[in-house]
C-alpha cells in the first residue's frame, strides 16, 4: 500500500512528461505552489516548486527585499512546512518524497543490513541551517542575491532530477565542473549507501526531514500505545527500519510515520493511530511512565 | 488536540496568508520556472 502511494506521489510531482519534445522545464501556474517532499523544481517534468530551493531563493533575496521594502521573505514557504509539519509530523517522508522512496526502493535490493550510527545525526543540523540559511544570507548582497548552496553543493535529489537537462540540453555538458563531479559522486555515494542502510540521505543531510522531525514532538498527527496491552514481545521493534522503539518512537524526530509498525505487527494492537484533533493521554507514545 | 500543534499550524496558516497578500507564489514561480543551474551544481 505504502509504496503505491508512494510510486503515486513521485508520478503526480512529476507529470510533464513531454519535456523531450518541449526542450525546457515545466513553466505552468503550478510552479507557484510547493510540494512538502524534496522534489527537485529543476527537474524538467516537475510540476511544483521544491520548499528548500524556493525557501532559499527568498533567504537569498532577504537583504535586497529588505532594503527595497519587497518584504519577500519567504513566509509562505516557512508557513507551508510549518503547517504541513503541525499537522503531519514527518508524514511527507515517509509516504510522499520521491527521493525517500527511491532510497527505500533501493534497501529492498537483497544484501547485509547496516544499521545507522546514532552520533551521525547532528550533521544533519549543522548542514541544513549552514547551507540552507546562512550561506544564501552571509553571502548575498542588497543589490546581488545569493545562491541557492544547499542546492548547488549538496541536494542529490537536484543532481538525479535535473540530471535529464544534459539529454535536452547538450550544451549544458560544457559547463561541467568539480562542483558537479562532486554532486555526482555524493549522489552515487548515497544511492549505493542506500541498498545498506535505510534511508542515509534522510538521517544525514535533509533539511525537511530535519524540520518536520523536529514537529513530530506536537503534530496532530501520530502514534497511540497502549502499555496495558503490550506484552513486551519486541515484534514491533523488528518492525522499525529507522532502528526505533515504536513504543516511544513517535515524537522522535527520526520516525518517518511510515506505520509499518501498526500493520498487524502488534499481536495485542497495542500500537494504533492517534488521529488529529485527539486529546493526547498518558497512552501516547513517548509518555511512558 | 497538542496545543503548540494547533499554534504552529494556525501561524502556518497566517504566514501561508501574509507570503500571499505580499505575491510571494509569483515570485517563487519565477524562481522554480528559471533553469536552475545550481541544483545541477553546473555554471
Amino acid at each position: 500500500m505504502r509504496p503505491l502511494i508512494q510510486a503515486l506521489a513521485t508520478v503526480a510531482q512529476n507529470l510533464y512528461l513531454v519535456f523531450p519534445w518541449t526542450r525546457n522545464i515545466y513553466q505552468g501556474g503550478l510552479k507557484k505552489y510547493c510540494v512538502p517532499g524534496l522534489n527537485c523544481h529543476s527537474c524538467p517534468s516537475a510540476l511544483f516548486a521544491c520548499p528548500v530551493g524556493t525557501l532559499q531563493h527568498f533567504l537569498a533575496g532577504a537583504k535586497g527585499a529588505v532594503r527595497w521594502t519587497g518584504y519577500r521573505l519567504g513566509f509562505s514557504v516557512i508557513g507551508f512546512l510549518l503547517a504541513v509539519g503541525a499537522l503531519t509530523g514527518r508524514l511527507t517522508c515517509g509516504w510522499l518524497c520521491p527521493f525517500g522512496f527511491l532510497q527505500e526502493s533501493l534497501h529492498r535490493i537483497p544484501s547485509r543490513k547496516l544499521r545507522f550510527p546514532g552520533g551521525l545525526g547532528a550533521v544533519k543540523y549543522a548542514v541544513s541551517i549552514l547551507l540552507v540559511v546562512v550561506l544564501p544570507v552571509a553571502l548575498s548582497r542588497a543589490t546581488a542575491p545569493g545562491e541557492p548552496w544547499y542546492c548547488k553543493l549538496l541536494c542529490p535529489a537536484g543532481t538525479l532530477e535535473a540530471g535529464p537537462l544534459f539529454f535536452v540540453m547538450p550544451e549544458l555538458l560544457e559547463q561541467i565542473g568539480p562542483i558537479f563531479l562532486f554532486k555526482l559522486m555524493l549522489l552515487a555515494g548515497l544511492l549505493i549507501l542506500a541498498v545498506f542502510v535505510f534511508r542515509p540521505f534522510c538521517r544525514l543531510f535533509c533539511p525537511l526531514g530535519l524540520l518536520y522531525g523536529l514537529l513530530n514532538r506536537v503534530s496532530l498527527l501520530g502514534l497511540r500505545f497502549e502499555k496495558e496491552a503490550c506484552e513486551g514481545c519486541g515484534e514491533c521493534l523488528a518492525s522499525c527500519r529507522m532502528g526505533l522503539d515504536p513504543r516511544v518512537a513517535d515524537p522522535d524526530p527520526e520516525c518517518t510515520r511510515c506505520f509499518d509498525c501498526l500493520k498487524g505487527v502488534c499481536p495485542n494492537g497495542a500500537l494504533s493511530l492517534r488521529p488529529m484533533g485527539s486529546r493526547p493521554t498518558s497512552r501516547d507514545c513517548g509518555r511512558i511512565t | 488536540m497538542k496545543l503548540t500543534g494547533v499554534f504552529l499550524l494556525i501561524l502556518g496558516a497566517a504566514l501561508i496568508g501574509v507570503g500571499v497578500a505580499l505575491d510571494e507564489p509569483a515570485a517563487a514561480m519565477m524562481n522554480a520556472v528559471m533553469l536552475c543551474l545550481a541544483c545541477l551544481g553546473v555554471g
